[in-house]
């Protein structure tokens, strides 16, 4: 469970042993975030070793297609939810 | 608006020079310590009287533009809500030198678009797509023939072990900073020093703190050591060429002792045609940085003189209105 201020989320990371797991990651909500503004936050603040790929980062270039909640979406126009499961590997 | 005469603001307003207007004008506001809280400037659209503004949805029906979607935005705005906006980059002037045939200095090598440099000059106020087009067609087929007509020149076997070798030497480093951080003081640096309004101090700290981040990036450690699906690596390369792109913009931009388009120079505020009606060739080899002027081929016969920049912009607006009133 999250305050209301913060959302729990998975995340599919490559891990050093060279498979990939889901890993929990807690972020701080300021306003409405995307999920590329997530992984943008997981990457910079809480785990470098996540990753993804993205360009234009407003529904143009495509990069950001991956699997959210096991559906093909684009992490740059899908609204952030408490609970949600995000595989940037799968979907593209 | 921080523009004196009127013209110019109707430039502003009407015209594709909107961006180098408005970002230079907000940008003074937030130097001169009028700026909002997040370092921008207060947007409203509260002058629209209700029709025109239904007037203005109809031109962006569901107030969508280029695949955004606006509408929660334009809802509040409606009611008076101010948006805080600022300056950001659009579109670089400068880039890799080619000439007409779309050739760069190493043969074999073409450049195209928006990363080629000086078709537009100092402000673009045409698109940037017929470039991409037009300049990709001449690429393509140069390329093309160039490739059909030679042998594929050999590969310098130890240059492309000295590259691998710097970039998978960021595996090897062992130090304090992270790419984040260098990241963003790099970005920092961009903005502050080499942005939307410039002079020589501001210039010259950015070459010397861009040279220490050069420094810096020897001791830069990865927190991921695999070399699959590793965003921290690619961004440790690109961030090796971001600043190094930045510090030769800089050291350009401090050499141009005059305000042209977007390069506006706070300490010369002049569009000094006598000097530097030229394009600043910038080259970085073995032996360092050069900087070389090289005469702008134009069949316009310019007046050599100097002008204050905020006349130059009044010409240049009186001589579209009046070929917009011929046309």
């Amino acid at each position: 469970m999250t305050g209301n201020d913060e959302i729990a989320v998975q995340i599919r990371v490559w891990q050093e042993t060279g498979e990939s797991a889901y890993r929990e990651y807690v972020i701080p909500v300021d306003g409405e975030m995307n999920v590329l503004n997530v992984l943008e936050y997981v990457h910079e603040h809480l785990d470098p070793a996540v990753s993804y790929k993205s360009s234009c980062r407003r529904g143009v270039c495509g990069a950001c297609a991956m699997a959210i909640n096991g559906k093909r979406r684009l992490a740059c126009e899908t609204v952030a939810e408490d609970g949600m499961t995000i595989n940037p590997f799968e979907g593209a | 608006m921080a523009w004196e005469d009127p013209k110019v603001t109707k430039l502003a307003l009407t015209s594709e020079w909107n961006k180098l207007l408005f970002s230079k004008a907000s940008m003074r506001e937030v130097l001169e310590g009028r700026g909002s809280p997040l370092g921008g400037v207060y947007f409203s659209l509260k002058h629209f009287p209700a029709n025109v503004f239904d007037a203005l949805e109809q031109a962006y029906p569901g107030w969508k533009f280029q695949g955004d979607d606006f509408s929660d935005l334009m809802a509040k705005m409606r009611e008076g809500y101010a948006a805080e906006v600022g300056p950001a980059a659009e579109y670089f002037e400068g880039g890799i030198r080619i000439n007409e045939r779309c050739e760069t200095s190493l043969p074999g090598l073409y450049a195209a678009g928006e990363c080629s440099g000086g078709l537009f000059g100092a402000n673009r106020v045409a698109a940037a797509t017929t470039e991409m087009v037009v300049e990709g067609a001449i690429a393509g087929r140069k390329a093309a023939k160039m490739a059909a007509e030679n042998e594929a020149p050999p590969i310098d076997e130890e240059q492309v072990e000295h590259l691998t070798q710097e970039c998978t030497s960021f595996f090897d480093r062992e130090g304090s900073v992270t790419v984040a951080e260098l990241r963003g003081r790099v970005r920092n640096l961009a903005y502050t020093g080499i942005g939307v309004i410039r002079d020589a101090k501001g210039l010259s700290k950015a070459v010397s703190e861009m040279e220490e981040i050069q420094e810096v990036l020897s001791s830069l450690t990865l927190a991921t050591k695999r070399r699959h699906h590793n965003r921290e690596w690619m961004e440790s390369i690109e961030l090796r060429n971001m600043a190094q792109c930045l510090l030769l913009s800089a050291r350009a931009a401090r050499e141009r002792t005059e305000s042209r388009g977007v390069h506006v120079r706070e300490d010369y505020p002049v569009v000094d045609n006598i000097n530097w009606r030229q394009h600043l060739v910038v080259r970085k080899g073995g032996e360092g940085i050069k900087l070389t002027p090289v005469p702008v081929v134009s069949q316009t016969e310019i007046p050599k003189e100097q002008i204050p920049y905020e006349e130059a912009i009044v010409q240049a607006a009186e001589a579209l209105m009046a070929k917009k009133e011929l046309s």
